[in-house]
């Protein structure tokens, strides 16, 4: 083990999310020192200074790298500025922990994964859906060849009324590549490709549509030309299926639906939240001796760490880190394709 | 009443989920369960005891039973590839048809099927049973009177942990 004596350290670009998780994150890790903080908005930039007793407040993250020797940096500004920003901060000798989605589109993704390997340092998406005990248990049953290989998968996050930031960069396409399917789709897409191994991705069959926040916006004289509900079918090399969906307006029950359902040839999955909220449940179906079992996951739940603890432990151990950028451009490689099959009304084979 | 101004002869064929169709055609004001049909002469003679259809009026053949019985109403009820020949056949025998879902085996039948309807004046039904349910007739109800707006999506799914149906 090759800990260095010194601690790693750590600026953080964008306090909305970066104050929320990454903030806690590298706090909650004794090998990370927070150094130093960036927004452009300075009152938040002083707020969050001051809440956290962190002295060193940038206003841009090129005046922070310029200011910090800084060996990590968390990039949680706006979509449109995670390539630049992360390419900047690689360049300037920096691992970068960037927010999801990884970027605007696949290519800008390939940008950012040639300059990782140019620049030798590593990228980490915050998945955060990954690191939660349900998902490090169904993950581990997974990884035992319990469900044999997964052929269908339904992966979904749907909300009834819940537009994050109306009126923001969020509904706004050029700043955010699209709406709710790379803002909350792409945690669920994640989780399932993850799940099922990273298979090859080969078609895609989508349709988004944009009935009810259109209306919204309209009405409360707000930008907004994203999709509010976004549903695709993905085809796989090795021929499984996945299902996709993602809203933040649709006319359903629950405030938030998220569930995730892994058909396999030994056995099955089910993993959804609970009450509305972000609590998660997870069952697991396996037929035994001819009889039908269900297995349900009981505490003491595998102890989790987010992301950002993850991604500094790998670091500092010299392990490799999830959430790669190249699993991250497979996820961007469909989203695309995604977008694309809806524009065109057709379905839309990914090229290699 | 209705176009003939007397209850419907009708008869089924194939006994499986044709009991269904035999127990709601007797159930039925307007129907006159007359006929039976089956190939399968334990089941003829189970399901003709259970309904009690007089023994001149279970046939082992769907041509026998058509050629005698003058029927209004034919349900085929039998396994999907004999759909479209059995449908056709009591179609041109001049009955209105009640069959079973899937309509066919594939689409080209179907258009068969309909085609040979069209042609001979008479109505083909299929047997979609939970388009009548109470609930999906009340939803059915709200989405005509626009309570829904357009649809712009669905999802509708029959999953079973086992049960591939026997016979
Ligand atoms: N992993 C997760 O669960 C999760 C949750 C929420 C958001 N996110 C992601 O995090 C990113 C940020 O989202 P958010 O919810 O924090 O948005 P936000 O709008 O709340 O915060 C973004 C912050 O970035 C600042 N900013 C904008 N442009 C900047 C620039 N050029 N330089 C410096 N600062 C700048 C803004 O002032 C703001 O404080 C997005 O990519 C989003 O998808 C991820």
């Amino acid at each position: 083990m090759n800990t260095p004596i010194k601690k790693l350290r750590c600026g953080i670009v964008g306090l909305g999310v970066g104050r929320k998780k990454h903030i806690p994150g590298y706090l909650s890790h004794p090998m990370a020192e927070l150094a130093a903080i960036a927004d452009s908005n300075t009152e938040k930039l002083n707020a969050v200074g001051d809440e956290f007793h962190i002295e060193h407040r940038y206003s841009s993250l090129t005046e922070m790298l310029a200011n910090e020797k800084l060996d990590i940096v968390s990039i949680a500004t706006p979509n449109i500025f995670h390539k630049d920003m992360t390419i900047e901060a690689l360049e300037a000798g920096c691992h970068v922990m960037c927010e999801k989605p990884i970027a605007m589109n696949a290519a800008e993704a390939q940008e950012m994964i040639d300059a990782a390997k140019r620049t030798g340092k590593r990228i980490m998406i915050n998945y955060v859906k990954r690191y939660i005990p349900e998902s490090i248990a169904v993950k581990r049953v997974i990884d035992a060849g319990m469900l044999g290989d997964i052929y269908f998968a339904r992966s979904v996050w749907l909300r009834r009324r819940r537009l994050p930031g109306f009126g923001g960069w969020f509904g706004k396409k050029a700043m955010s590549g699209g709406g709710p399917l790379i803002d909350i789709g792409v945690h669920r897409l994640d989780l399932a490709l993850w799940y099922m191994g990273f298979p090859k991705p080969v078609w895609v069959m989508a349709s988004t549509y944009n009935p009810i926040a259109k209306a919204i916006a309209a009405k409360e004289k707000k930008d907004f030309d994203v999709e509010d509900l976004a549903v695709a079918l993905i085809r796989f090399e090795n021929g499984a299926t996945l299902e996709l969906e993602a809203s933040w307006c649709a006319n359903i029950k629950e405030r938030e639906h998220l569930s995730a359902r892994l058909l396999g040839t030994k056995g099955g999955s089910l993993q959804h939240n609970i009450g509305d909220v972000y609590d998660s449940y997870a069952e697991i179906y396996l037929e035994r001796c001819g009889c039908q079992y269900d297995m349900r996951l009981h505490e003491p739940v595998p102890q989790t760490y987010n992301c950002i603890y993850e991604f500094v432990d790998d670091i500092v151990h010299g392990n490799p880190s999830a959430c790669s950028a190249e699993e991250a451009l497979i996820a961007m490689k469909i989203l695309d394709a995604i977008y694309e099959s809806a524009a065109k009304n057709e379905p839309v084979q990914i090229q290699y | 009443m209705n176009e003939v101004n007397r209850k419907l002869r009708c008869g089924v064929v194939g006994l499986g989920i044709g009991q269904m169709h035999i127990s709601n055609y007797q159930s039925c004001p307007y129907a006159d369960l007359v006929a039976i049909c089956d190939i399968n002469p334990v089941r003829l003679k189970d399901v003709g005891d259970k309904f009690k259809i007089p023994e001149e009026k279970r046939y082992i053949s769907i041509t026998e039973m058509l050629a005698k019985e003058h029927l209004d109403v034919c349900s085929i009820a039998v396994p999907n590839h004999l759909h479209k020949p059995l449908t056709i056949e009591a179609l041109e025998a001049g009955c209105h048809v009640l069959c079973e879902k899937p309509m066919a085996m594939n689409s080209a039948e179907a258009q068969e099927m309909v085609d040979t309807a069209k042609k001979l004046g008479k109505r083909l039904m299929i047997d979609f049973s939970y388009r009548t349910s109470e609930q999906s007739v009340a939803l059915k109800k709200a989405v005509d009177d626009g309570m829904l707006g357009e649809i712009y999506y669905a999802r509708t799914q029959w999953l079973r942990r086992r049960g591939a149906p026997s016979g």
